[in-house]
């Protein structure tokens, strides 16, 4: 198998999951939220409503297969070099598409809303339990304990790696194709070899603020059943943030691998990366099932279950497209979001432009990252 | 302590949040010694601005109710609580109005009594 075919296989992997979770976010985003505006569920049985949501399946199908039409152009066109450079591109292009189709449908049903003769009522009551945040934040500090030991595990390779200088030969590898083995090379130097440790020490500090702010975001109570809301948002945020933890511990995994590959000037070991799949495997699949789970529970299914309990974040004033929460007044980092599952950033607030403004340039710099090097 | 806001009263959420911590201090859901939550984890949780929460826990503090630790956070005063005058005198002014109410609504004494002595036995029992 060349290494084009793999790339293929790879993007027609990555264009399905798009495709997939593009598609069925409705399905797993809260309840009375629609496309992004806050709705009730009556009014998503509404013979519109249904066929905004038909014309949304076909939009999002066109787009799935022009992206494996991409996909296909890529492969037959471009080289090897120019067709893994592209993946980014390729991706982005198809996720621009999907947004597009999406603003479309949100446009459609906000303007449905804005013709309701009735006004949806919209809860204005909410209730706060101490002992909920309380349990919030004793689980914090746990998950801060445990990160503690990827964190020691990352420094202590990067301290490693100052002992192991001297040793370690000239020309040392920089890349390792999909099946492991060494492509490119490049001479040594303290960056050079520092650069897996110190990246995945970072990984790891942004992930553990991943986790602290999961924890410190809004839980929406249901006043009707408080001890059960309580508790399934509990199990909720535990496998979430478990989830994240077995991300962190796979994301170490690989880049002490990378760190001793590249002093070892060997390929990468195969049960290592096999360990490191698997960890990343049961992250992704813990996360589906708390969400799906949680969904399922709160869902309601009698309108005397429905969760009336007020939050800023339901307020459709305070969105952009549905999909960016600007509330100046909530100090709230994360806000669950309106299409699909997660959290957002409030960019209303001081914190959330700053880590807005950071991710932007995080990610900018990785895409740019291979083209310079 | 359970906290119930009503966002679409008249009444300004940092008197409501208030109210609330009163009457959960009355209930004894909230013992002295315990900490309220932080300004920010509760502002966070509500998702109102930080001033609002600080607005409540400072009317609470210059009543008595709590007092300010820079290390602990708000911690909940011992019962009964100091106050400059006595409580008939801080009392009289908030009651005042109340019994004029009751009197323009066409309350009798005994029943006002009567209402008064239920909601006070409601909190003995708790």
């Amino acid at each position: 198998m060349t290494e084009s075919t793999f790339i293929f296989i790879i993007l027609l992997f990555v264009f399905t999951l798009c495709f997939l979770t593009f598609t069925f976010s409705q399905k797993f985003s809260r309840p009375h939220q629609c496309f992004g505006v806050t709705l009730n569920e009556n009014y998503q049985k509404n013979p519109s409503i249904l066929n905004i949501t038909r014309q949304f399946f076909r939009y999002s199908t066109f787009i799935f297969i022009f992206s494996l039409l991409l996909a296909l152009i890529g492969y037959a066109l471009l080289s090897e070099d120019t067709f893994g450079l592209a993946i980014p591109f390729l991706i982005i292009l198809t996720m621009i598409g999907y947004f597009a189709v999406y603003i479309i449908t949100h446009n459609k049903v906000k303007a449905f809303k804005k013709n309701l003769k009735e006004k949806p009522i919209v809860p204005t009551k909410m209730v706060v339990d101490t002992t909920f945040i309380q349990e919030k934040l004793r689980l914090k500090n746990i998950f801060k304990i445990l990160f503690s030991a990827p964190l020691l595990f990352n420094l202590s390779i990067s301290l490693y790696t100052f002992y192991r200088y001297p040793s370690v030969p000239d020309l040392i590898p920089m890349h390792w194709n999909f099946m492991g083995q060494i492509d490119a090379w490049t001479p040594k130097s303290f960056f050079t070899l520092l650069m897996p440790s110190i990246f995945s020490v970072f990984l790891v500090i942004m992930l553990l603020f991943t986790v602290t702010s999961l924890f410190n975001a809004r839980g929406k109570l249901n006043p009707k059943k408080l001890e059960g809301s309580k508790k399934e948002l509990l199990i909720y945020l535990k496998c979430q943030a478990f989830s994240i933890y077995l991300l962190t511990l796979s994301i170490s995994l690989m880049f002490a691998s990378i760190a001793f590959a590249t002093f070892t000037a060997s390929a990468m070991s195969k049960p290592i990366m096999l360990i490191f799949g698997a960890l990343l495997l049961a992250g992704v699949l813990l996360m589906l099932y708390g969400t799906f789970k949680y969904n399922r529970k709160r869902s309601p299914k009698t309108s005397e279950e429905e969760d009336f309990s007020y939050a800023p974040e339901d307020d459709d004033n305070y969105w952009v497209w549905g999909s960016f929460y600007n509330n100046p007044n909530d100090p709230s980092l994360f806000v669950e979001k309106r299409y699909g599952v997660g959290w957002t950033v409030n960019i209303g607030n001081k914190k959330g432009k700053w880590l807005l403004a950071f991710l932007t340039l995080f990610v900018l710099l990785s895409l740019s990252l291979p083209l310079i090097l | 302590m359970l906290i119930e806001l009503d966002f679409s009263s008249q009444k300004p959420i940092y008197e409501q949040l208030y109210e609330q911590i009163i009457f959960a201090l009355a209930r004894g859901s909230l013992k002295p010694g315990e900490a309220l939550p932080a300004v920010r984890t509760l502002a966070e949780e509500i998702g109102i601005n930080l001033h609002t929460v600080n607005k409540a826990y400072t009317l609470l503090k210059d009543e008595g109710y709590v007092s300010m630790d820079r290390r602990k956070g708000t911690l909940i005063n011992k019962f009964p609580i100091h106050t400059l005058h006595p409580p008939s005198l801080l009392l009289k002014e908030p009651l005042e109005l109340l019994v004029a109410k009751s009197r323009l609504m066409g309350m009798k004494q005994e029943d006002f009594l009567t209402l008064c002595q239920t909601i006070y036995s409601d909190y003995k029992e708790d």
